[in-house]
């Protein structure tokens, strides 16, 4: 069985892809300004995201927890 | 006019969500055969899975909108519910009451009354939590609609409909382990889509010393106006706190309420299951983090001139709601495909929470219920289908009973008082019945029926002024949330005392009877030779120490 933690790490990896690619388009075409937007929030949280996917996707692989 | 509104990549955040969800539903369908796959996830969680699920269970969305809204009213206080309010509780019942739940291979907590006690106990308990999670999940369904058209403007009948239907196939699909999936997911989804609403208002307000230091004194402290009930928002004293709160209300929903307990009943062994509410009390202990910060965030906003941040009023009363803080700090510091993941988490809790109550009622309703009163020969396999029908029936109940209750607001006020007519009394019976072999049959149903008959009258009593609540509180201006914390302690004492009495002029069940069930006839799990990292009491008391220093610090 897939374990929970794959299923998880394949939902933040994607998300925070997404997240990180919207972060980089809203640079170059700035549509919405939010408050503290100069410290673009999508592009750093996007890219933990990505990281803490990849980290579960490894975790997932290595069938300890299940 | 809807505080946020989503742009083509939130949307497909939103709707990746749901194929998600579902394609888990669908992959689990074919490790969910027998009844302990469908009903306890097929006993293999670890106790990291079964402690995420445990504290995914209890955090729905409301509980972070409703918090951070409380915290803009209480300040601080609110943290109560989670140091004092949850950690005792949860390492109290890793430690001294799962070897009995678990030893005893039970499906339910009704499954343990009827093996400590007799049929008459467990069918009112079953009765009872059945009812009580068939309207809390209406509830639930009723606030997130109103909560989702408020904030982003969506049809009621809509996400009523779209997000009960996705509950009930994927928890027809996979049971008990699909919800314990989607309630992982959802934990992840919470901490990395909202937890950066917290860093960025921080952010923006100078650091965490500057949050405090503009919020008023009485906000800001945990302990220090507990003396005198009039010099805190909550109208409470230390002893209300302790009490009511740390103490019944605490021990009564986190120690007996089967939605929760479910989930450490999954584990794969008896150590797994006591680590399971250890291991989430670290994480329970983290939300004001998220919460707490958050609140304070916004009740600092609302007071600053020039901050353009005004929360949205209540869709009946029209005065601000306090409750729509969050989202509006979402939309204050998210840019768009942020605020899609922000806005999942919301849903995932959403969700999750129903899940939760939907999966905890169909395992009561089939073992509890059906099987005692309707067929009690009923296979293995029967009993599997009868878990998704039922699934399916609950998810229609829920949504007739959010309509019942979109139409007549003032039941709500009913509906969520249930939640201390069951559970407080319920603990006194769980905690005689587990630590005094000479508690009876007897005693135990009459104790719980006087604790849940009396909650009730102490209930009507307030609400029709029969009697002042002073004689309740102690305290001439207690709040509501004062009265519930003593009316929970009153309920629970009235149980005690009626149980101890009748069972001391009835007839107990004999030591072979209570063996595994009752302290004294259980072996201790705490002989296991493990080494030190793997012991429950060894996370149990660092939880304990990280909690007191919270305490402390925030005093």
């Amino acid at each position: 069985m897939l374990s929970v933690w794959s299923w998880v790490g394949i939902i933040l990896t994607v998300y925070g892809l997404i997240v990180t690619g919207a972060g980089i388009y809203y640079i170059a075409n700035p549509e919405t300004i939010t408050v503290l937007h100069r410290l673009n929030p999508s592009l750093w949280w996007g890219a933990i995201t990505v990281v803490a996917g990849v980290l579960l996707l490894l975790a997932g692989r290595s069938g300890k927890e299940e | 006019m809807a505080a946020i509104h989503l742009t083509m990549v939130d949307w497909l955040i939103v709707l990746l969500y749901f194929v998600f969800i579902i394609g888990i539903g669908l992959y689990l369908r074919k490790f969910t055969v027998t009844g302990e796959d469908f009903f306890l996830a097929g006993r293999r969680s670890s106790s990291w899975m079964a402690g995420l699920a445990f504290l995914s269970a209890n955090l729905g969305a409301l509980e972070i909108l409703g918090w951070t809204g409380g915290t803009m009213k209480y300040g601080m206080f609110v943290s109560h519910f989670y140091w004092i309010g949850a950690i005792p509780a949860m390492l109290f019942l890793g430690l001294y009451m799962m070897p009995f739940y678990y030893s005893s291979k039970i499906h339910s907590v009704p499954g343990y009354l009827k093996l400590r006690f007799d049929e008459r106990s467990r069918l009112l308990n079953a009765f009872s939590f059945a009812v009580m999670t068939l309207l809390m999940s209406g509830i639930n369904l009723y606030l997130m609609a109103l909560v989702l058209r408020t904030i982003l403007g969506w049809d009621w009948h809509l996400s009523m409909w779209v997000s009960a239907l996705s509950i009930g196939v994927y928890i027809a699909l996979g049971g008990l382990l699909s919800a314990i999936f989607t309630e992982i997911v959802q934990f992840f989804l919470i901490w990395f889509g909202l937890f950066l609403v917290a860093i960025l208002g921080t952010i923006e307000m100078g650091g965490l010393g500057q949050v405090f230091a503009q919020i008023p004194p009485e906000m800001a402290r945990l302990w220090a106006t507990t003396g005198d009930p009039s010099q805190n928002a909550m109208g409470v004293t230390w002893l209300g706190i302790v009490v009511g709160l740390g103490f019944v209300l605490s021990f009564g929903y986190w120690t007996t309420d089967f939605l929760v307990v479910q989930r450490a009943f999954s584990s794969k062994n008896l150590r797994a299951a006591r680590l399971a509410p250890i291991t989430a009390s670290f994480f329970k202990m983290a939300l004001p983090f998220i919460i707490v910060v958050s609140g304070l965030v916004a009740w600092r906003l609302t007071q600053m001139a020039g901050s353009d941040f005004h929360l949205l009023p209540h869709p009946s009363t029209g005065e601000p709601w306090n409750d729509t803080a969050f989202p509006l700090l979402i939309a204050r510091y998210y840019p768009p495909g942020l605020v899609g993941l922000g806005i999942t988490a919301l849903l995932a809790g959403f969700m999750a929470g129903q899940a939760g109550n939907i999966s905890a009622f169909n395992t009561v309703w089939t073992y509890d219920i059906y099987r005692v009163i309707i067929k009690k020969d009923a296979t293995d396999k029967h009993l599997v289908l009868i878990g998704r029908v039922t699934t399916i029936i609950a998810i229609v109940l829920s949504v007739l009973t959010a309509y019942v209750a979109m139409q007549f607001n003032t039941i709500m006020d009913y509906i969520q008082a249930i939640f201390s007519w069951v559970n407080a009394p319920l603990f006194a019976t769980m905690l005689l019945g587990m630590f005094w072999k000479r508690c009876t049959s007897t005693g135990a149903f009459y104790g719980l029926l006087a604790g849940m008959g009396s909650s009730f009258l102490m209930f009507l009593g307030l609400k029709f002024a029969w009697f002042s609540s002073y004689w309740l509180t102690f305290s001439q201006n207690a709040s509501d949330m004062s009265n519930n914390l003593w009316r929970a302690w009153w309920a629970w004492l009235i149980c005690f005392v009626v149980t101890i009495l009748i069972s001391l002029v009835t007839k107990p069940k004999s030591d072979k009877e209570l063996e595994g069930l009752v302290k004294g006839l259980t072996p201790n799990p705490d002989l296991e030779k493990v080494s030190l990292i793997k012991r429950p009491t060894f996370w149990a008391a660092i939880s304990l120490v990280v909690a007191i220093a919270l305490n402390i610090y925030f005093w």
